[in-house]
């Protein structure tokens, strides 16, 4: 049987531009933030969205329902994030140690007054620190170690499903989040404590 | 040694990426090895911390700009120079293989015409006409043709 999705696939591939803009409504969310994890800006991450349904909307036409539509899509904007971050080295405007600049502040805010109701001061403080470092900690990251994280973390991928997005083996994938977990972990240590005794 | 390489594999086993077998094992030793149980609460807590960040919602602008640039792209596409561009990708290719084709029969046909044997008399005759039969390879009194008549005296000599 035919996944959900890639049934809108094909039924927009006959010419029904409704079920595109089911499959813009249903996967819209999901994009925007695996490439805001991997960028670290709104507005570039909306910007980038928009490009990689450009990139489903043109490839409409020579579509072929091999895979999972969301392999394909997540493939697309992998592929798109990495791009993006090899033309931002070239003309070296990366920096990992750069300060939050006020626009991500004003984001932050935003997605704080979407999160809290009426978080005290001393919170959103802590809150915003606490953002900043683990955006850091998350830009600190190689980019197909950063992406195989987010991809996890963020979207629950399986090993398997982020090998073929990344298009290697699912023994580098584990290699990957290893390396990436631990590195994490120890750059987010002043967050975390250990009291749990449970077992796993 | 043996925490060293379960250690490697305690984030797939978080992640709940391995087979039974190695679950299992894992599992037990994480209720003995206290070092061992202290790393793997470590990574939980930081993937919790990392989930637990806010998602973006979409901006309200997101479609109409989405719409917008399909817009201009089908726009662009319906331009008379991107309709040429797409027709050189067609047209191209067929006019090549056309001239080589042409160029093909051609060539035989010019060689049933006109046999080979004809074609080499009349060139014979022209060379006797314009005297290029009785040429010769070096000009008189030049450096190279005094150097072969001396090389031949001396095969003469030796000879």
């Amino acid at each position: 049987m035919l996944d959900s999705d890639v049934s809108l696939m094909l039924e927009f591939q006959k010419g029904d531009i409704s079920s595109f803009e089911k499959l813009v409504q249903k996967h819209k969310e999901s994009i925007i933030n695996i490439i805001y994890q991997f960028i670290g800006e709104r507005d570039e991450a909306e910007d980038l969205a928009v490009e990689v349904f450009l990139r489903v909307y043109r490839a409409a036409k020579k579509y072929q329902a091999k895979a999972k539509f969301t392999t394909w899509l997540y493939k697309i904007t992998t592929n798109l994030c990495l791009n993006e971050i090899r033309k931002k080295a070239k003309v070296q405007t990366v920096s990992l140690s750069k300060p939050i600049s006020a626009g991500e502040e004003k984001e932050e805010e935003l997605i704080e007054k979407i999160a809290d109701a009426a978080p005290s001061p001393q919170q959103i403080l802590e809150k915003k620190e606490r953002n900043a470092l683990i955006r850091k900690a998350i830009d600190s990251l190689p980019a197909k170690q950063r992406m195989a994280t987010i991809l996890q973390i963020y979207e629950g991928l399986s090993y398997k499903e982020i090998s073929r997005i990344l298009g290697c083996s699912v023994k580098s994938v584990e290699r990957r989040l290893y390396w990436a977990r631990t590195n994490l972990k120890e750059r987010l240590s002043s967050y975390l404590t250990v009291e749990s005794s449970g077992g796993f | 040694m043996k925490c060293k390489r379960l250690r490697r594999k305690l984030v797939a086993y978080l992640d709940g990426e391995l087979e039974e077998k190695q679950k299992l094992s894992i599992k037990e030793h994480l209720t003995k090895c206290r070092q061992c149980k202290k790393e793997a609460d470590l990574l939980n807590k930081s993937f919790y911390l990392l989930k637990d960040q806010q998602r973006l919602k979409p901006s309200q602008g997101f479609e109409a700009s989405l719409r917008e640039r399909i817009y201009s792209l089908e726009k662009r596409q319906l331009l008379p120079q991107a309709i040429f561009g797409r027709l050189v990708h067609l047209i191209l290719p067929a006019a090549v293989a056309a001239v080589l084709i042409i160029g093909v029969l051609v060539g035989s046909s010019v060689e049933k015409i006109i046999p080979s044997e004809t074609v080499k008399l009349k060139e014979e005759r022209y060379l006797t006409s314009i005297g290029l039969d009785s040429f010769q390879d070096l000009p008189t009194g030049s450096l190279p043709e005094i150097y072969l008549n001396l090389a031949s005296a001396e095969e003469v000599e030796n000879g």
